[in-house]
């Protein structure tokens, strides 16, 4: 008979901490339960059958037993290890930035399949076709989207009419464009070119793996990442610690 | 995990449980347990116990060169003129430095960053001791550099950070060989380990 106690799960480690002599205490984002926080008995040893599968942006696959507060880990395997992704600085610290979202746009014990498809497509991507420059965009779009902040890119969100070309700001708190005649104060909305509106509408409606590779410059390339910054950093309501260590590396390039 | 102090204990006693719990791996069992094996102690251990402690805190300092733990700057490793001050290892914890000199397999100098990055925890560049590390690899005349942060993702990406910065210089820089532990088995490895191990692989 199985045993209730114990559940299979899949996901995305997104953080390991050290746990008491030589325990792991792991957050995981996991297609099944949402976020997962369980701990790993002794898989800080080298020896450990488990060592090595617990690593931040792993795709693994685990056994765990309900517990009164944490739950047990008592076996893991790795599905995808994105090797590529981690023998590399800058996709490393994007890796951090997804994982850091969705640490903080996962709900516990509450599943999001979509959102946890976009992650691994995001994740997936980055590791095989690190070229893409939108990957980060389309994630953070559907992510957004996945936990229901999709973004409004055809009409307004204050009026409902349909927005004209350059006749529209966007505001991050309004969840998407504002015309001008609804005037909303300038500190509340931001300019958004007519450029980045379609790139972001191109986003909205493909997926990532037939998204063409744009030749886009870097002006346009910074207000998409600038006006998609800020509405995740809105939502989430906290600092996005990941994204500093992302623009120091980008200012070492 | 601090708890709140025990109601029905002496107040004292509270006191030295609540300070212990706070001790990293040690839970409020351990905490009483070791609370009363000091109570038991003969006063002149419990004192010796206590003079160590605030030895410790006063005499330990950082070592100017190596940013390692010693009582003395520059720390006994620096000032050895026997070691091969060519060589210079980075690691992230001072136990890392007494972990490598237990193998009495390496004889040159060391930098302990003092961490790894870790973005998630806003770990930087500027909260680790790299800054001094490049001051010291521009005045010293270093030939190899040995990378020994550890192999998990932010001692990957500490390691990648520092090579990147060096890159173009003429310095020789290395890292750890990454494989299988001993006494570990291939069955239950990682598919990452087990490729590295393989790349790492040396002729018989």
């Amino acid at each position: 008979m199985p045993n209730p106690r114990t559940y299979l799960a899949t996901g995305i480690i997104l953080k390991k901490t050290p746990f008491s002599e030589a325990d792991l205490l792991i957050n995981m984002f996991s297609r099944e339960h949402g976020k997962l926080r369980g701990v790993a008995k002794g898989a800080q040893k080298s020896t450990s059958r488990m060592v090595g599968h617990f690593e931040p942006l792993t795709i693994v696959e685990i056994s765990a037993n309900k517990g009164r507060t944490l739950d047990n880990i008592n076996q893991a395997q790795i599905i995808n290890n994105l090797p590529h992704l981690k023998s590399n600085l800058s996709l490393i610290s994007q890796g951090l930035y997804i994982a850091e979202l969705l640490d903080g746009f996962g709900n516990e014990s509450n599943a999001n399949q979509h959102l946890y498809s976009v992650a691994v497509d995001t994740l997936v991507n980055l590791n095989t076709n690190p070229n893409q420059i939108l990957n980060l965009r389309w994630f953070e779009l559907n992510l957004l989207k996945s936990t229901g902040f999709g973004i409004e890119l055809e009409a307004c969100t204050s009026c409902n009419k349909e927005i004209l070309p350059n006749h529209h700001r966007y505001s991050p708190s309004h969840g998407g464009l504002i015309c001008l005649e609804c005037n909303l104060p300038t500190q509340f909305s931001q300019p958004i070119s007519l450029q980045a509106l379609k790139v972001f509408r191109l986003i909205d409606r493909t997926h990532l793996l037939s998204l063409p590779y744009l030749n886009a410059s870097d002006t346009l390339l910074r207000e998409m990442k600038t006006l998609l910054g800020s509405t995740v950093r809105y939502w989430v309501d906290k600092e996005i610690r990941s994204n500093a260590f992302m623009e120091r590396l980008e200012q070492l390039d | 995990m601090a708890t709140d102090p025990i109601p029905s204990a002496a107040p004292a006693l509270a006191k030295l449980i609540q300070e212990l719990n706070k001790l990293p791996g040690i839970g409020p069992k351990s905490a009483q347990r070791l609370a009363f094996h000091i109570i038991r102690l003969p006063a002149s251990e419990a004192e010796e116990l206590s003079h160590a402690i605030n030895i410790v805190k006063t005499n330990i300092t950082l070592c100017d060169q190596c940013q390692n733990l010693t009582e003395a700057t520059p720390c006994n490793i620096c000032a050895n003129t026997h070691r091969n001050a060519t060589q210079l290892c980075v690691v992230e914890d001072p136990m890392d430095v007494l972990a490598l000199e237990r193998t009495r397999s390496y004889q040159g100098q060391y930098h302990v960053l003092h961490g790894s990055l870790s973005p998630l925890n806003g770990i930087g560049p500027d909260q680790l001791k790299i800054r001094e590390l490049f001051q010291r690899l521009s005045d010293a005349n270093i030939e190899e550099l040995i990378i020994a942060t550890n192999p998990t993702l932010e001692g990957e990406a500490t390691a990648m950070y520092i090579s990147r910065h060096l890159s173009g210089q003429n310095l020789k820089v290395t890292f750890l060989a990454r494989g299988l532990p001993v006494g570990g088995s291939l069955e239950y490895s990682d598919d990452i380990t087990l490729s590295k191990a393989l790349e790492g692989r040396q002729e018989m």
